[in-house]
């Protein structure tokens, strides 16, 4: 019913450009929030941060505990004060700081809604009142808002429970009230705050897809807080990686785990091997395992760099094929876990990796293999401080 | 389909309606000035009229006769009945707490004791129990003496000396050790006791060793919390130590105000200064015990260990528990309630002539205790309800406007009438209301507006626990739903906090309708309040109606108290009834 822009459309649009005009639909300008810690430093949360969201996008900002990303949301919504910087919700701008007449509209008045982590349904109000509030409070009509209450109900598939209070529900329905109440005003920006994190991986999955679907059906535009990047994969037009309050990487699900921008989304999305080396030329790199054929950015020629590879790249082979990127390896792990087979060798003097392959457990701990990626699948990144963490095994 | 009330087509600038500006906002703004005005106001006031009359109070002060022995007395009573509170207290709070001795209901009913049967009530009943000639205690030994052959005339029991007043003392500040004590023993991992116990360490050297070190800083903050209470309390003194010849500063502060004529106004500040400084002293002392021990006795969830098996020491130990409870409350409103059914008090108690008269002479034919008692219920409620609401208003207000210094500095307002004595709150009234320009000298709104600042704190504490039950995500969901402040507030965060502001309510109405300190300064025949009516009547010597009133105002204490811990239990299961 709605004529919206496919929610594709305005996923290459990175423009994060701080001076030209935007017309995406949330536009963060140098926004930064400081918080004071006991004691009197003060620690920034989120770090002079630009970000443009398009219409209809959904946008997911990915990050461990501590990022900034929950922070930064909460400055969309209203709930925080951000220390200075501009945000843009819809034309208008909502908050400013800093530069020009200070702005700061209060939550209430802002176009956006919520779906929070603790669902914060109100333990006083049925299902159906709690759906029914933001209907109330933004255009009155208690009736009209308890007949489109009872409809998001239906929408959310739970028209059943309309009389129910949450202290009767389980985990997942409270979570389809919560969606419901977020949805039922159709604010054009809806915001979610981990709002699957708390409820058990079987119902995670369905309201997942329900909720990626109900997202492409209305069309609305959709900012995702998480950690866990399986769901950030699955749900996200784009992907905005977050460390120490800044954007480390913004792109498409593909892009943040086949290319990587460093070390630290390296490791954050996905398991990465890593090696450290010496980039000695454009295809070369000196480590501890030998010399590794990679394709290095020009930049970095010369330069310790940090080589990230994806474990499901690596093969182990049989034989001795004249490949480059070959090196005799020990199982020192095998285990299978049903979809696959994980693998962690032991290569040259101490250094692990971790291989998995799709089939079924064809090497025993203890046995000698090979190990082969191709060059491509070598990521050449510049050195950061996580890198001396060596390989990750999960 | 979609189901929203979306429109079909986007509007092409989504307009940020302008934002409903509701009188939430400047209201609470208002009542936060007009409380700071309230709490600050008056001793400022009192301070400022004395003026450069200062110097002249201070040397009438000094020239107090007596002033030397009533300060020691101070002390005396205060060290001597903290000491033997914080023994009885922490051993209670261990019985309770760690040992097979546990009683559930005693660790609820022993914090509330003083609210069951207020001071005023447990010192005249006391009185009437032990005093030397017609003490009924006295009464049952000398008889049971003489069954023996012993005749005794006189005593043996005398609660106007020395010894009376230490006890009785001593029964009221139990409560605030054992509350403090038992609440860091409930915090305290019961697995670092069972580790000295299977480190070989037998229960005494445990208690010694590993569980009273561990909650010290408790055990200090209690004790400095009754000092707090002790150096405050008017009605046990007045009752017990001026008959013993006993004064202490409280009771010299308000006498210099009541009973002196004319009153000596800037006397009593000058002693009213002395005790806030005091007050303030062992308060601020109690706060830095209290916050150092936060990091001295952490443990994350306390487990449920396994309860020390008493033996054959469990039933003494349990005798003792009851026992406390017997002589604070139970023995004492017995006394009262004897006394009230008699034409006069004496030891010998004649069932024959049990009668109702002081009853219906105190609630219907004398005006003055018909009145107080009117006027008690009337300001219970109404001061209840305005202070419980105010703060509930100024606790969510202060947490959705207000960031750093000063959302604390208003909390901190709301409780400042607590570090300050009762006493010195009332002189501060008197000094800075009663008189011109405002003139509420023996009005019932000057009870009203210092009943209300007495007893903020109290009203604000439990304001803030219930806000913080409830826990920002609900009121910040309604907020984003589009419910400004005051919306948010009537329905979503009021009606969540009502059971937690429903106790506070309770415990605010019980100590205004049985308050003495305040009302003895305030009230007059005017405007007469229980308090001063019954201080009256204990002067006059009018035992029967005396007990009878305190027997009516303990009734309504206790039963308020109750009722209230038993709505409390049960408005918090009320969400799992209803998931029943």
């Amino acid at each position: 019913m709605t004529a919206r822009a496919p929610a594709r459309a305005t996923a290459e649009h990175t423009g994060t450009d701080p001076g030209e005009p935007s017309t995406a639909e949330i536009v963060v300008r140098g926004v930064t929030k400081t918080f004071t810690r006991r004691g009197g430093a003060d620690v920034p949360a989120v770090d002079d941060l630009d970000l443009d969201i398009g219409h209809g996008e959904f946008l997911v900002l990915l990050g461990p505990s501590g990022c900034g990303k929950t922070t930064l949301l909460r400055c969309l919504a209203g709930l925080e004060t951000p220390s200075r910087g501009e945000i843009t919700i819809g034309g208008r701008a909502v908050f400013r700081a800093g530069r020009g007449a200070r702005v700061d509209v209060a939550p209430e008045a802002r176009p956006v809604s919520m779906m929070f982590q603790s669902y914060a349904l109100w333990p006083h109000m049925t299902a159906l009142a709690n759906v029914a509030y933001p209907l109330e409070n933004r255009r009155g009509g208690r009736r009209e808002a308890r007949a489109a209450a009872d409809r998001a109900l239906a929408l959310v598939g739970v028209p059943e429970l309309a009389e129910q209070y949450p202290g009767q529900m389980s985990g997942g329905q409270q979570q389809r009230i919560a969606l419901a109440r977020a949805l039922v005003a159709g604010q054009d920006v809806v915001l979610f705050d981990e709002p699957l994190s708390n409820v058990d991986a079987k119902v995670r999955d369905q309201l997942r897809f329900e909720l990626l679907a109900l997202q492409r059906r209305l069309g609305f535009t959709a900012v995702y807080v998480t950690h866990d990047q399986h769901e950030a994969m699955s749900l996200a037009t784009r992907i905005a990686v977050l460390h120490a309050g800044r954007i480390e990487q913004l792109g498409t699900p593909e892009e943040i785990y086949n290319r990587p921008a460093s070390g630290y989304v390296a490791r954050f999305v996905g398991v990465s091997n890593e090696l450290t080396g010496q980039a000695l030329d454009p295809t070369t790199v000196q480590t501890d395992i030998g010399e590794v054929t990679a394709r290095v950015p020009t930049a970095l020629v010369g330069h310790p760099v940090l080589l990230a590879s994806r474990p499901e790249r690596w093969r182990i082979v049989t034989g001795t094929p004249d490949e480059p990127n070959t090196w005799p390896a020990t199982v020192d792990l095998a285990v299978f876990v049903g979809s696959r087979s994980e693998y962690m060798l032991g290569v040259g003097d101490g250094t692990r990796l971790a291989v998995w392959d799709s089939g079924a457990t064809s090497h025993t701990t203890g046995s000698r293999c090979r190990v082969t990626i191709d060059p491509a699948d070598v990521r050449v990144l510049p050195v950061d401080e996580g890198a001396d963490e060596g390989s990750s095994w999960s | 389909m979609v189901v929203t009330a979306r429109p079909a087509t986007p509007p092409a600038t989504p307009a940020v309606p302008p934002a409903r500006r509701g009188l939430f906002g400047p209201g609470s703004a208002l009542l936060v000035t007009a409380v700071v005005a309230l709490v600050l106001g008056p001793p400022m006031v009192m301070v400022a009229g004395l003026g450069s009359g200062v110097g002249q109070a201070v040397s009438a002060a000094v020239a107090l006769p007596g002033l030397g022995t009533m300060l020691l007395n101070t002390v005396i009573a205060l060290v001597i009945s903290t000491g033997c509170a914080v023994v009885l207290g922490c051993l209670f709070a261990w019985l309770d707490e760690r040992t097979d001795a546990h009683l559930g209901w005693v660790s609820r009913i022993l914090p509330v004791v003083p609210l069951l049967v207020p001071p005023i009530a447990g010192a005249i009943g006391w009185a009437l129990l032990a005093s030397p000639n017609a003490g009924f205690l006295n009464g049952a030994i000398r008889a049971a003496a003489g069954l023996v052959g012993i005749e005794i005339t006189s005593g043996p029991l005398d609660v106007f000396s020395w010894p009376g007043l230490v006890f009785v003392y001593t029964l009221y500040l139990v409560p605030h050790v054992y509350l403090t004590v038992a609440a860091a023993l409930r915090n305290l991992d019961p697995a670092m006791e069972e580790a000295a116990r299977v480190g070989g360490a037998g229960p005494a050297r445990v208690l010694r060793t590993v569980t009273l070190p561990s909650v010290r800083p408790a055990i200090l903050g209690g004790a400095l919390l009754a000092g707090v209470f002790g150096l405050a309390l008017y009605s046990v003194p007045v009752i017990l130590g001026t008959q013993a010849r006993i004064e202490v500063l409280a009771v010299t502060v308000v006498r210099l105000l009541t009973a002196e004529f004319p009153p000596r106004t800037d006397v009593a500040i000058v002693l009213g200064l002395v005790l806030f400084l005091a007050v303030t002293a062992l308060y601020l002392a109690q706060v830095a015990v209290l916050r150092r021990s936060r990091f001295a006795t952490i443990s994350g969830r306390a487990a449920r260990g396994t309860r020390l098996r008493l033996g054959r020491w469990r039933a003494p130990s349990r005798a003792l528990l009851l026992g406390y409870l017997l002589v604070t409350a139970v023995l004492p409103f017995l006394g009262l309630l004897v006394v009230s059914l008699q034409p006069f008090w004496s030891a010998n108690i004649r069932f024959s002539a049990l009668q109702l008269d002081a009853f219906s002479e105190v609630l219907v034919g004398r005006r003055l205790t018909r009145d107080a008692l009117v006027n008690s219920v009337l300001l219970g409620l109404v001061a209840a309800t305005a202070a419980v609401l105010g703060a509930a208003v100024i606790a969510y207000a202060a947490r959705t406007y207000l960031r750093g210094t000063l959302r604390t500095l208003v909390n901190g307002i709301t409780k400042l009438p607590g570090t300050m004595s009762h006493i010195v709150v009332a002189l501060a009234f008197v000094a800075a209301l009663a008189g011109p320009p405002f003139g509420l000298a023996g009005t019932v709104m000057l009870l009203f507006l210092a009943y209300v600042v007495l007893y903020l704190p109290q009203a604000s504490v439990s304001a803030e626990s219930a806000l913080a039950q409830v826990g920002d995500p609900l009121a910040e969901a309604s907020r984003v739903c589009g419910a400004p402040p005051g919306r948010t507030f009537r329905r979503v965060v009021l009606p969540l906090m009502t059971p937690g502001l429903a106790a506070g309510w309770a415990l605010v109405f019980v100590l205004v309708s049985g308050d003495i300190t305040a009302s003895v300064m305030l009230a007059g025949t005017t405007n007469p309040v229980v308090g001063s009516v019954t201080l009256d009547l204990w002067t006059n010597g009018t035992y029967p109606q005396l007990a009878a009133l305190s027997v009516v105002v303990t009734a309504v204490s206790a039963a308020v108290v109750l009722v209230s811990m038993r709505l409390t239990r049960g408005g918090g299961r009320a969400p799992s009834r209803r998931r029943g």
